[in-house]
């Protein structure tokens, strides 16, 4: 009996797929799972937001861009608010920034990648990086830097995820 | 001379009097020729009147047999412009298909300018959602050229559907855009 | 021995006979040109096809107008408009000639409570009609009940009626008093000024026609109606002159008149004859000779023909004079010849005279008539021209034009109507084929039972969510697993001393378990929720078909037999109406007929009388020129004489 029970016992799955840390970030591909601190000290996990549409945006305290597209996903985030759409900022600098504390206040989610371990498996190469992420998990919008028109193109791919 | 004349005058003096004569003949006879007229006249009134009649069943008839209520649609032009607008033409596309192409004349843009409301289109459409583009041209004031465009999500249900399509200079002074209003 | 009170010594002019014809005819034509004068001021439109019905009213499309109006009111199209409809049908009605309908619903209107813009436009309606029917007193009484502000168009027709009522009534000191004191918009005020005038004219109170002939005479008009008006005013009132031998008075007045212009002849004769009542014959040629080439039917031409050799002879020119009466008997030949060929064709059997004058209708003869360069010989535009001067050919005219367009109109129904038929056919069997499969189908979809479902499935959902029920969004394999694991949970080897690695396992691999379903729910529940409202709106579409498919298997047949009732009991009346209008016309051709020939005959007894006077000139002269040579045989004979 007891052979019994070990044999169903191990042909029990044990452990949850994972995204290989190190694969492109493209659209139709799982977004790579993380988890991070928040401001508040909290840890927050992406998959945990399955069945939000996520916008993810890396950016640090140099960037100037960075700090125009803050503003923006502040905005984004107040349009969007109870509609399914998380808005999350993701700092690389180091040591904690004014700017981090600032973007915080705003009503952002506000992760901190200090080691910038998340910044490399999202293969990070030009700031801000911004990924929309659908509510299956799947990365539908890549976008390298920033310019004006962008705002209005992040509205049109979250108004069309969201009638999915 | 005296007597060629007195006798021309005389012949003239006898024509003369029986014009005169047939004037008052003319006005005597306008009595009982006005009533000869009048029977014929009402006559034609009452002819009239059984057409109208009949025209107003048979336009009804033709309405409902062609647009039938639960897939008829109608599609009205009307202006609101303060300051001379002169429209030239309005072309209308559902679902993407051009259904009208309408130039305006002058006494056609007076009417419409005095509250006249055109008919533009009269169709069928399938219960569901449709899709109207309307575009106008014309000159507004300080001879500008003007184009103008609204796209139109239509949801068709079971009864006639109106929309109506309003060039108005409310909103911005000098600027004619369309406003689209349904009415069921 | 003179018939006038004219200066004794003085001739007396033969203009006499068309002065009189000028007046008597003025007085009767001078009428505005027929609209419809304005609708209701534009207000807001909330009945869409109120509003398209003002849109043909305002291109003046009467018939279309009429038409829609009364399809819309019949199907409740226009109830926001209620009053305001009902007086635009009437004063559509009363253009239309529609009077008795017209009446009924002013009437009508003015018995209800209505706006008081409603109710002062229908007062002026109803006068309106009361004016048309001759009915003066009370047309002014209906116009003495207008209390405020009338739309411009109408505004400027009210003093026209009112003054033309008041004519009517021969009270014509009120009528000047109110034509007088009226400082509203001048619309159609010239036409009664007009009237006026001449009515005072025949009276004869000159001053007082005169001053409202001058007014009319010295205005400046933009329109062509308006300006052909300015022109008749001061035709009139040169005659009125000359015929009081005020010939300085006449011969400015008359030179007012456009050479270019339906009055030019009238004008021009009349001007001679001011110059040949200060016997400045030699001036008076000058106009009359520019006369003798025009259209022989004008009687003005005809006079300029008898006119010109007296004038000669009045200068002492007899030989000239001998020869323009010659002149004038040869032309008066010509066209007395051709008048009786007319006559003949007009009177013959079949009316091909008059179908040869409609065929050459033209509703702007009028207006380009008399700018021809050439005129044609004998045909039928050209006695078309002068018959519709007559009010009453007008009138018959008019009334067959309006039929023949109801034929037309009521033959392009019958055409659709056929067409009508195969629709309603092809319809029927068209259902007949798909019926069956329609009904099978709705036996089918038992859409009550899938809505029962999609209930539970919702309460379902719900009850999960209120509890966090992480197991009750488990896959299938999920559910099996956790069975399993319960099964050996339960298991009493389990509890076993020696089983506690198993019983850790158990615990790890349920713990296991238990994270995943929590990590998942969240995601999960969202999806049922997608499905859910899916699910929804296809069921919804699902009904509404239902429904559509019901409605139309119940209610087609009955409809196209409605649709198929209608069409016969419509087509029979059609016919009758036909029939009807055929008939009407052919009585009204047949009027036209008579009254074309009446005219044609009063033309040639006109000629007729002219020549007459020509070969009693013409003898005179003779005689005269005879006598001279057997009184004084030696003397020189008069220079120009004729042999």
């Amino acid at each position: 009996m007891r052979t019994q029970l070990l044999a169903m016992l191990c042909t029990a799955s044990l452990l949850p797929a994972l995204a290989v840390a190190g694969d492109a970030v493209l659209p139709g591909k799982p977004a790579p799972d993380f988890a991070l601190k928040d401001t508040a000290g909290e840890n927050q996990r992406l998959a945990d937001w399955r069945g939000e549409v996520v916008l993810l945006s890396f950016w640090a305290e140099w960037c100037g861009r960075c700090s125009d597209q803050l503003d923006q996903l502040e905005q984004i985030r107040k349009e969007y608010a109870g509609r399914g759409v998380r808005v999350v900022a993701v700092n690389i600098d180091g040591p904690a920034t004014a700017a981090r504390a600032a973007a915080a206040r705003s009503g952002l989610t506000v992760l901190h990648d200090a080691d910038q371990a998340v910044a490399r498996q999202y293969a990070l190469s030009n700031l801000p990086l911004t990924v929309l992420v659908d509510p299956h998990g799947t990365v539908r919008h890549v976008h390298e830097k920033y310019r004006g028109g962008d705002a209005a193109l992040y509205d049109e791919e979250l108004a069309a995820l969201l009638q999915e | 001379m005296a007597m060629t004349r007195i006798e021309l005058h005389m012949a003239t003096a006898a024509l003369l009097v029986g014009s005169l004569l047939a004037i008052q003949a003319v006005h005597a006879a306008e009595a009982p020729a006005v009533a000869a007229t009048a029977s014929v006249d009402s006559e034609v009134q009452v002819l009239k009147d059984e057409v109208l009649d009949l025209n107003r069943e048979l336009f009804l008839l033709e309405e409902e047999l062609l647009f039938p209520a639960n897939t008829q649609v109608a599609v009205f032009v009307s202006m609101d412009v303060g300051d001379f607008f002169d429209l030239d033409s309005v072309q209308l596309r559902i679902d993407d298909k051009p259904v009208s192409n309408y130039l305006y004349t002058k006494r056609e843009v007076k009417a419409l300018l005095r509250g006249g409301v055109h008919r533009i289109y009269l169709g069928n459409l399938k219960t569901g959602e449709h899709e109207l583009t309307a575009v106008f041209t014309g000159q507004g004031p300080h001879e500008r050229d003007y184009r103008r465009g609204a796209t139109l999500k239509v949801e068709k249900g079971i009864g006639a559907k109106f929309v109506e399509l309003r060039i108005s200079d409310r909103e911005s002074k000098q600027q004619p855009e369309f406003l689209v209003k349904e009415w069921e | 021995m003179f018939l006038t009170p004219a200066k004794p010594g003085r001739p007396l002019p033969a203009c006499r006979l068309l002065l009189a014809g000028v007046l008597a005819a003025g007085a009767c034509l001078a009428a505005p040109p027929v609209r419809a004068g304005d609708g209701p001021a534009p207000k807001a439109i909330r009945d869409l096809y109120y509003g398209e019905t003002l849109f043909q009213f305002f291109q003046d499309e009467h018939f279309d107008a009429l038409t829609h109006l009364l399809a819309a009111r019949a199907v409740g199209r226009v109830s926001n408009h209620e009053a305001e409809s009902e007086l635009l049908l009437g004063g559509l009605y009363l253009h239309y000639g529609q009077h008795l309908r017209a009446e009924e619903i002013f009437n009508r209107l003015l018995t209800q409570d209505v706006a008081p813009s409603v109710r002062d436009r229908a007062w002026f309606y109803l006068g309106k009609v009361r004016y048309q029917r001759g009915l003066h007193e009370d047309a002014l009484a209906a116009f003495a009940r207008v209390s405020g502000a009338l739309p411009d168009g109408l505004a400027a027709e009210l003093p026209m009626l009112q003054a033309q009522s008041l004519m009517a009534l021969e009270r014509f000191d009120s009528a000047a008093e109110l034509l007088d004191g009226w400082n509203g918009p001048e619309g159609w005020a010239p036409y009664a000024r007009y009237n006026l005038g001449v009515a005072f004219v025949r009276q004869n109170r000159l001053a007082d026609g005169a001053r409202q002939l001058d007014r009319v005479g010295r205005s400046s008009p933009s329109s062509d109606e308006l300006l052909d008006l300015r022109d008749k005013a001061n035709l009139a009132l040169g005659y009125a002159y000359l015929q009081q031998s005020l010939d300085g008075e006449a011969r400015p007045v008359l030179e007012r008149v456009r050479l270019a212009g339906p009055f030019a002849n009238k004008a021009l004769l009349g001007v001679g004859w001011a110059d040949a009542a200060t016997s400045d014959f030699q001036g008076a040629l000058t106009p009359w000779l520019e006369l003798k080439d025009r259209d022989l039917l004008d009687s003005a031409v005809q006079e300029s023909l008898l006119a010109i050799p007296y004038a000669y002879a009045q200068l002492d020119a007899h030989g000239s004079a001998a020869e323009g009466y010659q002149a004038a008997l040869a032309s008066f030949d010509r066209e007395i010849s051709n008048l009786d060929d007319a006559i003949g064709r007009a009177a013959a059997p079949g009316g091909s005279f008059v179908s040869a004058l409609l065929e050459a209708d033209d509703p702007d003869v009028g207006r380009w008539y008399w700018q021809l360069e050439e005129l044609p010989d004998s045909n039928e535009g050209r006695y078309l021209y002068h018959l519709i001067a007559d009010h009453r050919f007008q009138e018959g005219l008019r009334n067959v034009r309006d039929l023949a367009a109801l034929a037309d109109h009521l033959q392009e129904w019958r055409d659709k109507l056929t067409a009508f038929e195969d629709m309603v056919d092809t319809r029927r069997q068209a259902y007949a084929a798909r019926e069956p499969q329609l009904t099978a189908g709705l036996q089918r979809a038992d859409l009550p039972a899938l809505r029962a479902r999609r209930d539970a499935l919702a309460a379902r959902l719900d009850a999960i969510e209120s509890g966090r029920d992480v197991a009750g969004l488990a896959t299938d394999e999920e559910r099996d697993r956790w069975q399993r694991l319960a099964a050996i949970g339960a298991d009493p080897g389990i509890a076993g001393g020696d089983a506690a690695d198993l019983r850790d396992r158990h615990r790890l691999l349920a713990g296991v378990l238990a994270w995943d379903l929590d990590r998942d729910y969240q995601y999960r529940l969202w999806q049922q929720r997608r499905n859910l409202r899916q699910l929804d709106t296809l069921l919804a579409q699902a009904e509404r078909g239902q429904a559509g498919a019901a409605q139309a298997r119940n209610g087609t047949p009955a409809e196209l037999d409605e649709f198929a009732a209608r069409i016969a009991a419509v087509t029979p009346r059609i016919e009758r109406m036909q029939t009807l209008i055929a008939g009407a016309r052919g009585q009204q051709e047949q009027r036209l007929q008579a009254l074309a020939i009446d005219a044609l005959k009063d033309q040639r007894e006109r000629l007729a009388a002219y020549r007459v006077q020509a070969q009693f000139a013409l003898a005179t002269i003779y005689d005269r020129a005879a006598t001279a040579a057997r009184v004084a045989p030696e003397r020189q004979p008069v220079p120009g004489a004729a042999p």
